[in-house]
This record gives C-alpha cells, structure tokens and sequence, in this order.
C-alpha cells in the first residue's frame, strides 16, 4: 500500500473540561504530533462540538451504544480497547505512521526528524515525571525526575525522601512509559508495551532523548484539578494512598470551619506534605532533567481524503462488539519487554 | 593454672586504622595474644600485624583454602577459628580462646576467669552507644541489653521505632563466649559444641563482656557501609532494617553525583536520622552504662619457644584441608587434622603435638568404653 | 403495708462503677457523679480499701459494694474489664427491685456523664446511647475541672488529619488516647446484662436504643499534669495486662522515670512533665484549626436522693445477688470486644 507512512499519530481517552482539552489539544499538536483520536467517555456536547471541527482531530464519544450496553468497569479496560480499535481504523490510512495513546496528563517530548529516520516498528518512549512544586513560574515545570539507579533509591529511602526504596515510591505515576507502533490490525497495546495478537512479542527500540511525560499533580492547581471530583464514598477498593489523599483533600476543601483561604491553604499543605518534591535533593543526586518539551515541532495535517478514510472507519467500528479489541493480560511468567 | 592465657582468634577484613584499633582494645582489655585472619589481601594490615609480637597473623589466601573456600564468610570465621582452638589446646599456657569480630573487644577481669572452673564461660554483648563524634576517639557510654519495660519504654518515647531488641540493638544480642581449647571443643560464632553437635552450656564468670563497636561514631558508620554493595546485600543475613539504612550509607557514600561536602552532609543526615542515639532517653531509662574500659593491662606475653611453635603450627595448617575444622565436621576430624598438620614441624614439637592427639583420644575412648 | 399509691414513674439515674483509687481520687469522682445529675452511685471496690469504704458508707448517695472473697465466691475475673461488667450487670439486675430508677450506667472512674434529666426523662427506649467526649490534656488548665474535650471525628476527618501527617494514622487511636466507642445508659432489669459499650437482655436479645447526640460519656483521664500522674503512679509494668500498645509503653516510661531512685523528685517531676508534653498533651492549635473540640460547661445539679425503702430495697437485692454465684453476670462473647477494645 503505497502512502506516506510518516504521521505520528495520538489517542486518548478524555473527560475533562473544554479549557483543559483545548489546551491540551493545541499543546499535542505542537509537540511533533500530527493527528489526535479523543475518545469521550462522557457526555460533554461543548468538549465534543469543539473536537469534532477541529481538522487534527478525530472525535468518538463512547456512549452505552459503543459499548453494547456493557461498559467496561476498569478505566484501563476502556482505554485499551479504545486504543486498539484505533489500530484497525489506521491500518489502511495510507499516512498513518504511528501511533501513541497517551492521556490528557502526557506528551511526547521528541525529535520528530530523528524519530522518523529511526523508522521502527514499534518505540518506547520511558516516562520523566514533572517534578511538583506549588507554582511554577511559565506554566511549565522545569524540571522532569529521571528514571533512578537503585542506589538513588536507596539513598533516597534512608534520607526519608521517598518511603521506599522502590520506583512506586518514587515516582507519583507510572513509569514504564508507552509504546508507539505501526498500526496494524493485529496489533494490540497493553499499557506500557504493544503485541501481535494474540500473544507475540514485537521488537521495539527504546530511541535515546525520547520520551513520554507525565504531568500529574505537577503543580497545586493540577492537584486541585486532579481532586475536585473524588468523592470519600467512590473510595472504596482503592489504594490507600490515594483513598487518603482524596478523602483528605474532600475534607479540607469543604471543611465548614474554616474560611475559603483556611481551606486553600490546607489543600495547599495537603499538597506540600504528600506531592512536592525535594528539589535540592533531586538535584544534588542528578536525578532532574530540564523540561525537554519541544513546542517548535507543529502537526503536519494528513491529507483530507485520509481524514475521511479514518473517520469512515471510525464510524464502522463504531458498534461492534468490542470483545476482539480488548488486550489480553499478559501471561504470568512471559512477559514481554517493558510490560509490568 | 595459675597465667592462663588468654588468647582471641577473629577473621577479618578493614582498614588498617579500624585493625589498629582492634588489636589495641583487646591487648589492653586483659587478652594476652590475637591470632588474626586475614580475609582479604591486605599487605600494609599484613605488615602492621605481622610487626606486632602479641599477635599471629594469617593471610587466608587460595592456598589456605586449597581450592575449596566457602562461599560466605561465617563458615570461614568457623573454620578459622577452630583451627586456632585446635592449636591452642596444644599450648599448657593458654587457658581461654575467645572468637571475635573486628569490631569486637573483651571487657573482663583476669582473676574472674582464671577463678573459673566451666569450659565455656558467657561473654554477653554491651553495644556501644553511638554518637556523631565523641571526645578523647572513645564512646563514653554503651547500652546495656534492655527488658522488655525498657524497650517499651524507649519506643514511647520515640527513641526507637518498635519495642524490640531488633529496634535496639544494632548488632547481635547473643553475646560470645571464652573457650577452654579442647580437641572435643568445636567453636561457633557465639557458642560452643562438643563433637556430637551440642552446644555447651556457658557459665557466668564475673563481669566479663564484649563490647560490640560498630558505628560506634558516624565516621565508623560510613566505613562499616562503604562498600555493601547491592549484590552483597543480597546475601548477607543482616536485618531488613539494617540491610535499607546500609545500602542507603553506601549509595550515599559512593554516590558520582555528590561532591564531598554535600555528600558529607547527607551521610551525616542518615546517621542522625537512623543510628545515632538518644543518650537522654537511654539514661532516663536506665540502660546508659559508663564505659567498662578501665585501666590497660599489658599482654602477658607467650614465652619462647612456645609463641614460635605456635606459629609454626599455624604455618603447617596451610597443607591440611579446611574442612576438618568445618561445624559439620566429623568428630575426630580435628584430631585427625592436627595430626597430619604435625608431620610438618621439626620432630621435638611434632612429638609434643602427637601426644595431645593421644591424649584426646584415649579420653575419647575411654569415654565411649 | 398499704397498698403503694399509684404508680411510681421510675426517674431516678443511677451509675454503677468499679473502683480501686486513692481516697482523693475517689472522694473527686463521687463529688462529680453526683454533681453531674446523677442521683446515686453504686461503688464496688475492687480492692480492700477500709478508709475510702468508710467514706462512701458516710454518704447517703452512695451504695457501696464490697467484692472479695465472699463476692465472687472463689472465680474472680483476673481481668479488671470483666470484673467491671459483671458488676455492672449486678447493679443493673439489683436496681430492677428498685421502682423508682429508670436509668443505670456503667461507668469508670476517669468518667463522668454530661446528661440533662429531663431529656433522659423523655427517652421512651428502653436504653440510651451517649458518644464520648475526650478531655484535652494540657499541663495546667485554669480552671480545676475539665471544660474542653475532644469530639470523635469522622473518618474523613481523620484521613484529613493524617494525610496532613498530623496524626500517625486514619483511625481514632491516632487521635484519641482512650476508647471512644461510647456508653449506653438503660433501664434496671434481672436480665439485663452490660458489656464494655452496650448492653443487652439475657440470653443475647438486643435492647432498643436512642442515640442521644446532646448528652456524653466524658472521658477525663489525663486532662492534666496532675491527672496524668494520679492515673499511672500505681502501674506496674511486669505486671501482665490486657492493655492496648500505647498504654503499656506509656506506663512503662512513666513507671521507669517514677521508680528511678537515682534522681531527686525535682529532675523526676521535669522528666515526668516532658514525658506528658510528648505524649499525651494535645496540640491546640491543631484542635481549634480543624474544629474538633468542644466546650463543656458542667453545671452542678443535686443528687434526687432515693427513699429510704428504696434504699433499703437496693442493699438487700445487692446483698442477695453478692451472695450468689457471679457466673450468670460475667460477659459473654468476650474475645470480640476485647479485641476491639485492645485495638483502640
């Protein structure tokens, strides 16, 4: 099949507010990203009116008819399957190159030339986390937190800066990173890495200088945002941490003795004492990176008829049974590179 | 036997400083002679020791193992220290043979122990109590073992983490103890067995303990850690919590990113927060003890011919096999190894030696009779 | 006898208590019982106490119970909770001869009841439930008796707390030095039976309850210095007890700076003063931060004393049951609520 071959490609699954996806979308769309799939999984007709005009975008809301009526509970599951769907609707757009799915707290920070020339099947981008701070000057953090050593670990661990000497401890998210592929239709994402279905590794080069980075909680007004919907009584089945923080967080924000910048200024504590980072510490250990984000780097639109095409497909794929697109667990004891 | 000597027997690997120091704790604690293994190949320890007549140095090279060295260093200090028992039971002089550490020092008084009777007599541990820097290069202070009151006690006021001995006590709480050298003697780390396996009951003779030093100060902090690597931690035996703030000293110390002043600051923010003691607490509850170093007593020195047999002895221990002396050992096996061992010395002692195996011998079978 | 004139509408509050105490502390806790509302306390002493037994037997308010050998008639609890149940459930069944007590609580030593008569007078079940309130510990307060207590947050509260690292935990033990599942108040019956935080009707049938939001069990234990060292001058620590962690390490600090006899009583009343500034004073400004203290304004309110014949009535049903085997008035399904009561 002839085609270009060469458009770096994104999905997503969404359900945020329209100033946070407009940012968002236009940020994506300069960092070397030349079209975006946004799947909504929920109602929002300002985020989806905004999406669906916008010529680098590709819009599909999941309601209960995409899922037949039978949602997936696991956000994970949801994104999975919206992702490998996406797979099959590239496969036979012809500038299709690869594609990611990342979420609404990620970018890809890399040299799109440098990529291109790699041509890989498929690439993992590893994960540089923001480091948190309560304000950032510039709206970006500066630094990111590398990937540590072990012995980073441990010196961390002794020093009481993080609980554990283990990269769960360390990092606030995850860090394995994601996995761009050449989309194919029996290709399948996990979370971290890609497959051949239905259980096949496939080589995949982790490019040096590229990566996926992870926002979350960066900074006091993320959190907030992050928090804002947690609800105690949803809390239930969830890790403790997070059961803790977001309860707390719930607490504070609404405490009725207090006054409104009582309140801020507790969530503003809640923040220091469970998400800041020890930046002089992270620094004399070299574990900072300054922000690598490149904004110079702006989408190439694919040529209309194959945003049709993919749009088409799209609609197709609309109300299938979802079962074939769901990713399979890996199998205890084979795993394949960079899954968990 | 009235000037039973006493003689220690340790394994060990450290710098040559850290040595100096143990070797002048013990020749001034009451013990009469050391016999030191070296471990590791160390030429300027070599030297220091070597110069010093009140002690024995061996370096257990691949030629002392003869190809069969055991892969940890406990069934090494065992083997080690067997090999000492065996050829101490063949000097008259010698009374007691104590199995140290390197950061071990005997606290004793010579009449107590040479009152006793018992072949095995408890040494139970005092730890040193730990602070940044103290004055005169000597802990002031060590901690007596502590009850379970005291341990509560110290966890609620937040000077340990948990009302445990683990909590407590940096190192081990077993103690040591002095053995009569005997060829029915088979010595452990912390105890004595007889050649069937069972552990010989220690008796109590006077104040006698072992003081136990490590990181006694942060700088002995730092050294005791700097080269646990990772893969060392794998194997050793050390506590959990030991084993994290360990392996934390020795990121921190060989950290490439560091430079010596930052590093310093974070190597001190880790002792602060992990080792150092609270000697308030421990004084409120009653678990600070003075030192028990008093005044230094010179070694007794092992007369002539007798410290050159011994040596020699030791030198012939090269060309026998280690595994005679192994916990596991059969019995007779030390005898046997001795034996073989005499074939090496110059006739007059080698008679000597032969007789002691005789002796033990015929003990045996007249025991089994 | 005449025939009794017409109903008596039982009214009467009367606790019940286990005590082994000094005559200070006793003489303050019977003084604030009987100021609190209550109209009568019934007083087993757990130990023998001549001079505090004198003193009770002096006060017309007070029923006092002695339980020794020929109380428990050779099956003594070893455990003092246990004990404390029993009785209560002596009192309880003992009180039913008495027509006019509506209300028996259980209570400690280290308690007092905040109650308003008349509400407790409009209760139609036939028990009562009160939270408790914990009084804020403090070196010195102005005033001689407690007035600021501790509310029991609720678990969002407490996860705010702890995510703030203010406290060590999401639970109530990381806020609250005692128990804080509260005490239920209920009326006399032979079948009625009390454990630690409830009570029930033989042989396991639950009694209705109103939760009574405006009314409290307050808890006092140290509310002060003084209070502080009143409560754990007397612990010995190789002594085995069912105590949760915190106490038996509380009580092993405290009893190992109390019994040093190497320094005078000026540095061991410092050492004393800090170990309670580290561990037990509550930090003030985190409580009126977060809203969780409460003031509590006691007023004195006279004992109603009981008529004579019901006096009389109490004594003999008392003398009766003490007389008897205590089987029947030990707790059962123990296990379960010590647990629970050695996790706080």
């Amino acid at each position: 099949m002839t085609g270009s071959h060469d458009r770096i490609v994104t999905v997503s699954m969404v359900s945020d507010t329209l100033p946070n996806v407009r940012f968002w979308v236009d940020r994506t769309l300069r960092t070397g990203v030349d079209h975006m799939l946004v799947f909504l999984d929920d109602h929002r007709p300002d985020v989806q009116a905004w999406l669906e005009q916008h010529p680098m975008v590709s819009v599909v809301h999941t309601d209960a008819a995409y899922w037949n009526h039978d949602r997936p509970t696991p956000l994970p599951d949801r994104q999975m399957v919206n992702a490998n769907l996406s797979l099959a609707a590239l496969a036979k757009v012809p500038s299709a190159g690869w594609l990611f799915h990342i979420d609404v707290d990620e970018a890809l920070s890399f040299d799109r030339e440098t990529f291109l020339e790699l041509d890989p099947r498929a690439a993992r981008f590893p994960t540089l986390e923001a480091v948190a701070k309560r304000r950032w000057r510039g709206g970006e953090p500066k630094y990111f937190k590398k990937q540590p050593r072990p012995e980073d670990l441990y010196a961390l661990a002794g020093l009481g800066a993080i609980a554990r000497p283990d990269l769960d401890a360390y990092f606030r998210g995850h860090h394995l990173g994601k996995t761009g592929v050449r989309p194919s239709p029996d290709v399948r994402f996990r979370v971290h890495s890609v497959y051949e279905h239905p259980d096949t590794k496939i080589e995949t080069i982790i490019p040096p200088d590229m990566h996926l980075l992870h926002y979350a909680s960066w900074c006091l007004d993320d959190f907030v945002d992050r928090w804002r919907d947690f609800r105690p009584e949803d809390a239930a089945g969830r890790p403790f941490r997070s059961k803790n923080i977001g309860t707390a967080f719930y607490t504070l924000r609404n405490h009725p003795a207090m006054s409104q910048a009582q309140r801020d200024e507790a969530v503003g504590e809640l923040f220091d004492r469970n998400i800041s980072d020890d930046i002089p510490l992270l620094r004399d250990f070299g574990l900072l990176v300054d922000n690598p984000l490149r904004l110079d780097q702006p989408a190439r639109p694919m040529p209309r008829e194959d945003v049709a095409l993919l749009e088409t497909r799209l609609k197709e794929l609309l109300h299938v049974d979802k079962t074939p697109y769901k990713s399979q667990l890996l199998q205890v004891g084979r795993r394949t590179d960079g899954s968990r | 036997m009235t000037e039973g000597r006493v003689v220690t027997v340790s394994t060990i690997r450290d710098t040559p400083a850290n040595v100096g120091r143990f070797v002048e704790r013990n020749l001034t604690s009451g013990v009469d002679h050391m016999i030191v293994f070296l471990d590791q190949q160390q030429p300027a320890v070599r030297k220091m020791l070597a110069d010093n007549p009140d002690v024995s140095v061996v370096s257990t090279d691949k030629g002392w193992w003869r190809g069969e060295k055991p892969k940890a260093v406990e069934p090494r200090q065992i083997a080690n220290a067997n090999v000492a028992n065996a050829i101490l039971a063949t000097l008259p002089s010698v009374e007691w043979v104590v199995h140290l550490d390197g950061d071990e020092a005997m606290s004793f008084d010579r009449a107590d122990l040479a009152a006793c009777d018992a072949d095995v007599v408890r040494i139970p541990t005092l730890e040193a109590a730990s602070q940044r820097t103290w004055r005169g290069g000597r802990p002031a202070y060590f901690k007596r073992l502590a009850s379970t009151t005291q341990l509560r006690a110290m966890a609620a006021y937040g000077a340990i983490d948990e009302p445990t001995l683990d909590a407590y006590y940096r190192g081990h709480v077993a103690g040591k103890t002095a053995i009569r050298p005997h060829l029915s003697h088979r010595v452990g780390v912390h105890a004595a067995y007889d050649e069937a396996g069972a552990k010989i009951e220690p008796a109590q003779a006077g104040d006698a303990q072992l003081l136990h030093y490590e990181s006694w100060c942060l700088e002995d902090f730092v050294d005791r850690w700097r080269d646990f690597e990772p893969r060392k931690a794998k194997r050793s035996n050390h506590r959990e919590r030991r084993k994290l703030i360990g392996l934390a000293a020795y990121s921190i110390a060989n950290h490439p990113d560091l430079d010596d002043k930052t590093r310093q600051r974070y190597l001190e923010q880790l002792y602060d927060d992990n080792v150092a003691d609270d000697l308030r607490a421990l004084e409120w509850f009653g678990l600070l003890v003075p030192s028990p170093v008093g005044e230094p007593a010179a070694p007794r020195r092992i007369e002539q011919p007798q410290l050159e047999e011994m040596r020699a002895l030791l030198r012939a221990m090269r060309e026998v096999g280690k595994d005679a002396f192994a916990q596991e050992a059969p019995a007779g096996s030390m005898a046997a190894a001795l034996e073989q061992a005499a074939s090496a010395l110059e006739p007059g002692h080698a008679a000597r030696v032969r007789s002691v195996v005789e002796r033990h011998r015929s003990t045996v079978a007249g025991a089994d009779a | 006898m005449s025939a009794p004139q017409g109903q008596v509408t039982p009214d009467r509050i009367v606790t019940a208590t286990t005590l082994r105490d000094t005559p200070d502390n006793v003489d303050r806790f019977v003084r604030r019982t009987l100021g609190s509302g209550v109209d009568h306390a019934i007083v087993f002493l757990d130990a023998d106490q001549p001079k505090v037994r004198a003193a009770l037997e002096a006060n017309p308010h007070v029923t006092v119970v002695r339980t020794g050998k020929d109380y428990w008639l050779g099956d003594r609890p070893s455990v003092v909770l246990d004990r404390q149940m029993a009785n209560a459930s002596v009192a309880a069944a003992a009180l039913a001869e008495v027509p006019s007590v509506r209300w028996v609580f259980n209570i400690d030593g280290d308690e007092v009841l905040d109650i308003d008569r008349a509400a407790l007078a409009r209760i139609e079940t036939d028990a009562v439930r009160l939270g408790t309130l914990e009084a804020v510990a403090k070196r010195k307060w102005r005033r001689s008796e407690p007035e600021m207590f501790k509310r029991v947050p609720s678990s969002n509260e407490l996860h705010a707390l702890s995510a703030l690292k203010l406290i060590d935990a999401p639970e109530i033990s990381a806020f609250f030095r005692g128990h804080s599942l509260g005490k239920v108040g209920v009326r006399p019956g032979a079948d009625v039976r009390f454990r630690l935080h409830t009570a029930y009707r033989l042989p396991e049938v639950e009694i209705e309850e109103t939760v009574q939001e405006d009314m409290h069990l307050l808890h006092l234990e140290s509310w002060c210095l003084a209070d502080f060292v009143s409560r754990w001058q007397g612990y010995r620590a190789d002594r085995p007890k069912h105590r949760p962690h915190r106490d038996e390490r509380l009580g092993a600090a405290y009893s190992l700076i109390d019994g040093d006899t190497s320094i005078g009583a000026a540095e061991r009343d410092k050492r004393l003063g800090e170990l309670f500034d580290r561990l037990v004073a509550d930090d003030r400004a985190v409580l009126k931060r977060f809203d969780l203290q409460v003031r509590v304004r006691r007023r004195e309110v006279a004992p109603r004393p009981l008529d004579r014949s019901d006096v009389a009535a109490l004594e003999a049903a008392l003398a009766r049951i003490g007389a008897e085997s205590k089987e029947g008035y030990r707790p059962t399904v123990l296990e379960a609520e010590q647990k629970a009561a050695s996790a706080v």
